[in-house]
């Protein structure tokens, strides 16, 4: 992983398009502003780690038994 | 083309019945084609994401109106660019299934659907932005339904 030091209004650009700003600092967290082309996505690390963990063990999963009924709320119940 | 599937065995698929994750499914970089294979059983909100580059990997999807009626799902900007639609009603979306070894905790993730432009033939795993979204949502309602969300801040 590469790594720069960078101060408060400092950017980084990755590739031609996508830019990556130190907006403010404090002294537990550091608040970042990205620009990158429309179509890419941009998550938190965590979120998107629990998505995949998600991922592995759905596609690990057996069929759904075929009697298992669906007992769903209707949507009276909400 | 002929494709062979490990849950199904070997069958033939219609061109057009491929669809384009060109960013894959989080996890599953290698796979970038599918067809959706509706599970079998009349009025089944089930069915399979088979991948047609890896025989091994299938998921299960599931209709999300039929286990949360009220489930709204608001398109960020990268889903509506990649997938090319103009509305999220034009897409089909189906929320990855888990069955784990107790059938009765089958859960699917409400944060992060599978989002396809069956016009288009394109699709995409869209990682929604509404924190409320559980990631594991228990299908089969009891009382004391946890709403906890798996994901964090």
């Amino acid at each position: 992983m590469l790594v720069l030091t960078r101060k408060r209004d400092q950017s980084i650009i990755i590739g031609d398009d996508i830019e990556i700003m130190v907006v403010d600092l404090g002294s537990n967290e550091v608040r970042i502003g990205i620009s990158a082309p429309r179509q890419l996505s941009v998550h938190r690390k965590e979120v998107y780690e629990a998505i995949m963990a998600e991922n592995i063990a759905a596609m690990q999963s057996k069929a759904p038994p075929e009697e298992l009924p669906l007992k769903l709320k209707k949507p009276a119940d909400k | 083309m002929d494709i062979r599937t490990e849950r199904f065995g070997a069958f033939e698929v219609d061109e057009r019945q491929i669809i384009r994750f060109d960013e894959g499914i989080l996890g599953f970089p290698k796979s970038h084609r599918y067809i959706l294979v509706p599970h079998k059983g009349a009025d089944s909100p089930f069915a399979w994401l088979q991948s047609v580059d890896e025989s091994h990997l299938a998921f299960l999807l599931i209709n999300p109106a039929v286990v949360k009626p009220d489930y709204v799902v608001q398109l960020p900007e990268s889903a509506t660019v990649s997938l090319k639609l103009k509305d999220v009603s034009e897409g089909l979306v189906l929320t990855i299934v888990v069955v784990p070894e107790d059938p009765n905790e089958m859960r699917t993730n409400l944060r992060a659907p599978v989002v396809i432009n069956t016009r288009e033939r394109l699709g995409r795993q869209v990682v929604l932005e509404d924190l409320s979204l559980n990631i594991r949502y228990r299908i089969l309602q009891d009382e004391g339904q946890s709403s906890v969300n798996a994901g964090s801040n």
